[in-house]
């Protein structure tokens, strides 16, 4: 049967009930003109039908895994993107004492190994390091050592500069003997000279020395160092051969060996280790600071072998990041896989066109600059080489998982996205239109271990 | 207002612009293409302010038009033959949403064999969806039956087809008016949904349902689709008291004292109208109904139109292989039950796949209709004689 009556549209309470109560229609008045559902859905918890798990996890840029120094890359290009300047300057230089430097004279790794070169062409990353290095930073803070060390470096090469300042970072006392007038070492000479405007390296290496470390300009011989110091470091003998030196002294005696990793095949290398200087300036910052952060290690009484494998970059042993060093110390891991994005990896369809910036930005960069040697000119053109990186790795909130996720479980608020997994169903449209890998998959039954 | 000379595609979009529609949602197809570049061309230069979206194909077109209508949005989009059939599946779901969309249908005849001309076969194939099917005659007709069709299909909450004939609207020019937008503001207000997709107020729409509801939603839509014909009637009488063209939902043409009524809709009305009009001319009884709704359809007003005809002849631009015309199927069932149950309806299969319908063809048809042929089976008017 039906019924002629008055016709009108039917709608549906103002404030849907989002009760679990079942709702009765009695009559055909108790209806709404369309299908909405008039008490929640919730109970039915639909999550339970996943096989699949996707779930966030930041991996490694291919810019990241190939810089000697270990720079996050990745990191700072999207921090300044986000358009926090100082931030990036933090993240550079935290990883790098001589940023200005690598970005001038480094032979770029990083660019050689970005992905964006095969797509069309790299990002001029050693541009953007080197107008962020003019900017103000905050150094990074370690937590204080339990006992600080008397460290001798002899030389101030790359090498050496980047081995006193990790060293001085970490609260030991740090030596620095050079016999010339200006320190420097290769970096006044050497064949990169030419590419430093004048005073810059001075600027440069005044950051690192300050007020942190004491410089002698005098000759001391390896027996005279060795009495006063618990670990020596640099060209004890000629500047191509390093050599990290441990004499011994309050917990070992100077013959036994130290676990030291990695050297060529040693495992366990003796207390005395020469070593060729690498010769490109930014393998020799990187050595610095990996001999720096390992020792240190070894002091606070962790195995640098451990110890490496934890601060390791992109799974490479040469390579060690200061900033997981430091997550190691504090007890806070970083939700970070070591996976490289390498160019197969991107989804390339669905990687959205570069954004355009705010010219505030630039202004605002501009009142952070500390020097002469970068202009409005440069932080304008390093902000739009920002802007093409793709972000390899690392969330750069494109709102894509966001957007696609038919279920609509994909929550997103400050920046994080989080997924309900009451009602994920597995269905991975997120995973597959995640341009730069960050989102990720696994079994559920793995994943519960 | 401004009288311009354009063709049907043209006339449509600008159906689309002064309707102010929010979203557009197409696939470019022969004869429809127009639509879209016009549509493209008024986004572009700021005249209509909408979304625009490219979507890959006409299956994704309505699945998209659907969401921005679930929304809050006042949606567009036009098609033509196998893109309309490509969109089947969600023409049903709009429906059943109860979505408001307004969207024109340039005919063209299914393949295969693989053809661009015009006929029915692809519109009558979407009759049963819940939509509204509306024909027009002319290219002013298709401009205001989109701007009709938002009126009525924000009442009724349905969905609607406006229809024009491939090639002889859309690629034919003639004068249209093109109203100030203004005056159409006042005849149609901005879309407001009784109900629609809020991210602060989530809720399930047309979620799974049970044997124990789905009968009274259906029936819901059967309800508002008999209402539309009142509400399409009134809001066609209001249009016509702002910008003077009334068309009725149906058109009764010299009916009253016929003796044979031809019945038809589309652009082949116009030559209905012209034969019409010269055989008055010489005294013979004959008049014309031409039907623009076919759904809702307009059982009363056939049943009036024809009172008084001794033969009626419907002259379809389609054909249901297995039975024949579709609109002689429906104005046969129409009568049936009314006082003219008796009378003989002919019916007409002609000009398919593009083939034109002249002066000629309906000489024809009405000296066949004269020689009292047979009633239940369709006749094919113009076909090639065995050899
Ligand atoms: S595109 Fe950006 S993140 Fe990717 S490799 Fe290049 S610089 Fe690194
Ligand atoms: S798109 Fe949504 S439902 Fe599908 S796997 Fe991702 S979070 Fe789960």
């Amino acid at each position: 049967m039906t019924t002629e009556g008055e016709f009108h549209i039917r709608k549906p309470p103002a404030t849907l009930s989002q009760s679990q109560q079942p709702v009765s229609l009695e009559a055909l008045d108790d209806y709404p003109y369309k299908s909405v559902a008039l008490a929640s859905t919730r109970a039915n918890l639909t999550g339970l039908w996943r096989y699949w798990r996707p779930y966030y996890q930041t991996k490694r840029a291919p810019c990241d895994a190939a810089c000697p120094v270990g720079n996050q890359v990745v990191d700072y290009i999207q921090t300044v993107v986000e358009g926090h300047w100082q931030k990036a300057a933090n993240v550079l230089r935290s990883e790098n004492p001589l940023p200005a430097v690598t970005g001038r004279v480094c032979h770029r790794p990083c660019e050689l190994s970005c992905n964006r070169r095969q797509y069309d062409q790299r990002i001029a990353i050693h541009d953007i390091e080197a107008v962020l290095a003019e900017i103000q930073f905050e150094p990074l803070r370690f937590p204080p050592t339990p006992v600080p060390r008397a460290v001798a470096v002899v030389g101030s090469g790359p090498a050496e500069l980047a081995f006193a300042f990790f060293m001085a970072s970490l609260h030991h006392a740090v030596t620095l003997f050079e016999t010339a007038e200006a320190l420097g070492g290769r970096l006044r000479a050497g064949p990169q000279a030419r590419h430093l405007p004048d005073g810059l390296l001075d600027a440069e290496i005044e950051r690192i020395v300050g007020e942190r470390m004491a410089v002698q300009h005098s000759a001391v011989g390896l027996e005279e160092l060795k009495a006063k110091y618990e670990g020596i470091f640099g060209g004890v003998h000629s500047p191509e051969e390093l050599m990290l030196v441990l004499p011994g002294g309050r917990d070992r005696s100077p013959d036994e060996p130290v676990p030291f990793p990695g050297v060529g095949a040693h495992e366990v290398a003796q207390p005395t280790l020469p070593i060729r200087a690498p010769l490109r300036v930014s393998e020799a910052i990187g050595y610095g600071k990996w001999v720096a952060l390992l020792l240190d290690a070894y002091w606070r009484g962790l195995n640098p072998a451990d110890t490496l494998s934890h601060i390791q970059v992109g799974g490479n042993p040469r390579i060690v990041s200061a900033l997981k060093y430091l997550a190691l110390l504090t007890d806070h891991p970083l939700q970070r896989s070591e996976e490289v994005v390498t160019y197969d990896k991107l989804q390339l369809d669905m990687l959205e066109s570069p954004s355009s910036w705010d010219p505030v930005l630039v202004t605002e960069a501009e009142g952070l600059l500390t020097s002469q040697w970068a202009t409005r000119d440069d932080l304008q053109r390093v902000l739009a080489e920002a802007h093409r990186c793709f972000s390899c790795g690392r969330c750069n909130h494109c709102d894509n998982c966001w957007v696609y996720c038919p279920d609509a479980v994909i929550s997103r608020s400050e920046g994080r996205y989080e997924i309900d997994y009451d009602y994920c169903k597995g269905c991975l449209l997120c995973a597959a239109v995640c341009p730069r890998r960050v989102l990720s998959v696994i079994e559920e039954e793995k994943w519960n271990g | 207002m401004e009288r311009i000379i354009m063709n049907g595609n043209s006339a449509a979009a600008y159906g689309a612009v002064l309707s102010r529609v929010q979203v557009t949602a197409a696939y470019p197809i022969s004869p429809q293409t127009g639509i879209v570049e016009a549509l493209a061309q008024h986004i572009a230069s700021g005249r209509l302010k909408a979304k625009f979206i490219m979507a890959e194909s006409e299956h994704s077109v309505m699945a998209s038009l659907i969401a921005a209508s679930e929304a809050g949005a006042r949606v567009f989009t036009a098609t033509s033959s196998q893109g309309l059939a490509l969109m089947h599946e969600l023409l049903h779901w709009a429906a059943g949403a109860r979505l408001p969309i307004v969207m024109v249908n340039v005919n063209r005849a299914m393949s295969a064999p693989w053809t661009m001309y015009c006929d029915q076969s692809d519109i009558i194939a979407q009759r049963d969806t819940g939509w509204l099917h509306v024909y027009c005659e002319q290219n002013q007709e298709a401009l205001d039956a989109i701007i009709q069709g938002y009126k009525v299909a924000e009442q009724v909450m349905l969905p609607v087809l406006v229809n024009m004939d491939g090639y002889y609207n859309s690629y034919t020019t003639e004068p249209v008016d093109v109203y100030d937008i203004e005056d159409v503001d006042r005849y149609l207000p901005p879309y407001n949904p009784p109900v629609k997709l809020d991210p602060n107020e989530p809720h399930t729409l047309h979620g799974g349902t049970g044997p124990h509801l789905f009968m009274e939603m259906r029936y819901q839509m059967w309800e508002a689709m008999e209402h539309a014909r009142a509400v399409a009637q009134e809001a066609d009488e209001e249009f016509g008291q702002i910008f003077g063209h009334r068309y009725g939902l149906t058109e009764a043409y010299g009916c009253e004292d016929a003796e044979l009524v031809l019945v038809g809709s589309g652009s082949l009305v116009g030559t209905l109208r012209e034969v019409v009009d010269e055989r008055r001319e010489r005294g013979e009884r004959i008049g014309l109904l031409k039907i623009r709704y076919l759904r809702p359809f307009p059982t009363q007003q056939v049943r009036q139109a024809v009172a008084s005809a001794q033969q009626i002849a419907v002259i379809d631009r389609n054909v249901s292989v297995g039975m024949g015309g579709v609109f002689w199927q429906e104005v046969r069932s129409a009568l049936y039950g009314s006082q003219v149950r008796d009378r003989p309806v002919l019916g007409f299969i002609a000009g398919l796949g593009g083939r034109d319908v002249t002066p000629g063809t309906v000489d024809q048809i009405i000296q066949i209709a004269r020689s009292n042929p047979p009633q239940d089976v369709p006749i094919w008017i113009e076909l090639k004689e065995r050899r």
